[in-house]
């Protein structure tokens, strides 16, 4: 359905023959009281020029202009470049004509015309508010898709942080597991061990009992003896206690290493420090490398070549998360086993963290994408795409720069740099 | 002290972290002779030299995979009951551990002590019954004939496969729900089951328990697109699968899957004995209790009136 329909105006036109007196008369007349200017159409109906009250005034105003001009035809002075425009063309298209074309100042109305005949004048005015009307309703519109398009991409952001949180949780639990399988054995066969005990030193005690009693015989003797005998069960002691003692290192280490993990996670999320504080990168891969030890281990031998480097203004939480990224990708991109090759380094303006595999690399084609959400080559419900988007939008808040290299079949590498002087913009 | 020499049964535990193979041997040493490492090389050779009654072995490795392990190991010294510990839930290991590990059982870590060692006892009782019996060698010579193979699936597809391949030798029915496949079992004696885990009637799980205390020659292939490696290792414990094939279905895959099962079959049926090695462990879930005692109720009442007159549904 046309909008331009409605601005239609039933406005008689004119033949290019007609006097421009015929004109100026008509526009005297009641018919064309609100026209800015008339439609000249030929033999067939099709618009071939216009004019306007205000050329005519220009006429008139003219020395003997009445009298000189009055009886020329109006296709004399007519405008020949009409500003017609097609009944079934779009508002914004319309307007786009129009407002290139027409003279300054506003004098003239537009033709509209259908299948390239006369149908009418509209008035630019009118166009101007329709036009006005859409752009409120379309811009409520495009506001209402903007809230939509934030809500659900906050969302998403908020699932790419719980997949990397599940997989960290997954592998921090399987982690976890391997000591503390050992750790309650171990426990189990120290309690089976003590109840043996137990029995030994009972033994042991009516033994000393009998020894000591002054009316034992000798075979109230060999009796306690026989069961101070049972008691042991076979039971090398000695042997037993050696392997206790492995036991118990074992057992403490496994124990160490339970919480060396919980304090690993605990300086990972830095739940406990200033949000935005001066830290050291090093630590911060320390810190990731933990995290993703399980990930890591089976795929990649780790090489760091860490620089003594300055400690940067950053949020660390965010570093780590940028860190721990950059990590399981690159495990994730070595097939069968390969090295990851971690370096850090400094200079006047920045520090700079290099993050380095032998994995399978990214093709150029895709290398210049990474960086935007969604992209991800890997198969559906393993990769949000987020994650390197993410990444890129956390340093760029810290004022740093991801750059990154890769060749198909040896590798990749990111480069990250953050300043040391910076101003950091409100971290998201 | 003069105590009668025990000939103890050989455990051979594999485990890439040296703490576990450690306390495991405390667990296991006064009962057992344990051999324990890290390698999974090594693993093999320790089971071509010594007579290995169980094997434990681990799923994450870096040289050698658990499952890969288990393979070699079945073919090495097929009389050794395997066992996978794992405390990696992947399901693609768990599914390489039923389908090339045939294993025994599948310990999730951390274990209970007492659990492991009851299992070890129960594995290697077996094992030494085993070896006092003479098993002709693996793989058995022919796969067994004219036996019946029970389709249980509503997707039709299933059966024109299974139909396709096994269809000129063997008999094969179909049934799409669990009490009319039930009804086939008390009146006939079933080869091979193919089933789904989710058939009209509802999940097959607990029946397929039941079914292997009741029906202990059954052989079962799994073909679901269910995927989760607590329902596999349950399975593996408590119905003792022989196949868990994931859908699509492979037609290839179901050929060689229902080949090996006939074989398995076969060798069951001539050396009774082996199906000592398939003995399962009693769910201790109450609800799953429940229904397996009225499944077997359903069974007997079955039994009992030839097959097939009484209503079907109110079982399941």
């Amino acid at each position: 359905m046309s909008v331009l329909r409605a601005f239609a105006a039933n406005i008689p036109c004119f033949k290019p023959t007609d006097t421009i007196n015929a004109v100026a008369d008509a526009f005297l007349s009641a018919t064309y009281k609100n026209c800015l200017s008339v439609a000249i159409v030929n033999e067939y109906n099709q618009p071939v020029g216009m004019i306007s009250r205000h050329q005519l005034n220009d006429i008139f105003l003219k020395k003997f202009g009445r009298d000189l001009f009055g009886e020329r035809a109006v296709s004399d002075f007519m405008r020949k470049d009409v500003l017609a425009v097609d009944v079934d063309s779009s508002l914004s298209a319309a307007a786009a004509f129009i407002s290139a074309n027409m003279v300054f100042p506003l004098s003239e109305d537009f033709v509209l015309t259908e299948n390239g005949c006369y149908l009418g004048m509209a008035a630019v005015l009118h166009l101007l508010s329709a036009m006005e009307k859409q752009i409120s309703q379309s811009s409520a519109a495009l506001n209402r898709a903007y809230k939509q398009l934030s809500s659900s991409q906050a969302q998403l952001v908020q699932s790419e942080k719980m997949a990397a949180l599940g997989q960290m949780v997954a592998g921090v639990a399987h982690e976890i597991n391997t000591p503390l399988g050992y750790v309650n054995n171990n426990i189990e066969m120290v309690r089976e061990f003590f109840g043996q005990i137990q029995f030994i030193v009972q033994a042991h005690e009516q033994l000393s009992d009998t020894l000591l009693s002054p009316d034992t015989t000798d075979i109230d003797i060999a009796e306690s003896l026989a069961a101070l005998d049972d008691a042991k069960m076979d039971m090398d002691l000695t042997q037993w206690f050696v392997d206790l003692d492995a036991l118990f290192n074992d057992t403490f280490y496994g124990v160490e290493q339970i919480s060396e993990l919980v304090t690993g996670l605990k300086d990972f999320s830095r739940l406990d420090q200033a949000v935005t504080d001066n830290v050291s990168l090093n630590d911060c891969i320390d810190s990731a490398l933990l995290i993703a030890r399980n990930t890591l281990k089976y795929k990649v031998e780790v090489i760091k070549q860490l620089g003594n480097i300055p400690k940067v203004r950053c949020t660390g939480s965010q570093i780590n998360q940028v860190l721990l990224n950059l990590f399981t990708n690159a495990a994730q991109a070595v097939k069968e086993k390969g090295y990851l090759l971690i370096k850090t380094w400094s200079d006047e303006s920045a520090v700079y963290v290099s993050v380095q595999d032998t994995g399978c690399g990214i093709p150029a084609e895709n290398l210049s994408r990474i960086f935007d959400p969604f992209f991800t080559t890997k198969p559906v419900g393993e990769g949000t795409g987020l994650g390197l988007s993410i990444t890129f939008k956390i340093i760029q808040q810290h004022g740093g720069s991801v750059r990154v290299v890769s060749e198909v079949g040896k590798g990749t590498r990111f480069v990250i740099a953050l300043p040391l002087t910076q101003a950091l913009s409100a971290a998201a | 002290m003069n105590h009668p020499i025990k000939v103890k049964p050989r455990i051979l535990l594999v485990d890439d972290e040296e703490r576990i193979l450690r306390t495991l041997t405390m667990l296991l040493k006064m009962q057992y002779q344990v051999f324990s490492t890290t390698d999974g090389n090594e693993a093999l050779k320790i089971l071509k030299k010594e007579k290995i009654h169980v094997l434990i072995s681990d799923q994450r490795m870096p040289l050698m995979v658990g499952t890969e392990l288990l393979r070699q190991a079945k073919n090495l010294s097929p009389q050794t009951m395997r066992i996978l510990l794992t405390g990696y839930a992947d399901v693609d290991a768990a599914l390489d551990s039923v389908n090339e590990g045939e294993i025994f059982r599948y310990i999730n870590k951390p274990w209970g002590p007492k659990e492991l060692r009851d299992t070890v006892a129960d594995a290697a009782g077996i094992a030494m019954k085993l070896e006092s019996v003479s098993v002709p060698s693996f793989p058995a010579p022919a796969p067994a004939r004219g036996v019946t193979c029970l389709v249980l699936d509503e997707d039709v597809l299933v059966y024109e496969a299974v139909k396709e391949i096994l269809g000129e030798t063997h008999q094969v029915l179909w049934r799409t729900t669990m009490a009319s496949a039930l009804a086939v079992m008390a009146s006939q004696t079933v080869a091979v089951l193919v089933t789904e885990l989710q058939v009209g009637d509802g999940d097959t799980s607990v029946m397929l328990k039941t079914l292997k205390q009741e029906y202990p020659d059954v052989l079962t292939i799994i073909n679901t697109s269910f995927k989760d490696t607590v329902r596999v290792s349950q399975l593996i414990n408590q119905a003792q699968v022989f196949r868990y094939l994931p859908k699509p279905l492979r037609r290839g895959l179901l050929a060689k899957s229902l080949e090996s099962t006939l074989m398995r079959y076969k060798q069951l049926q001539d050396v009774p004995v082996l199906k000592e090695a398939t003995k399962v462990e009693v769910s201790n879930d109450v609800q799953e209790k429940a229904m397996s005692t009225k499944i077997m109720d359903y069974l007997s009442r079955l039994r009992a009136k030839g097959f097939g007159g009484s209503s079907i549904a109110q079982a399941v």
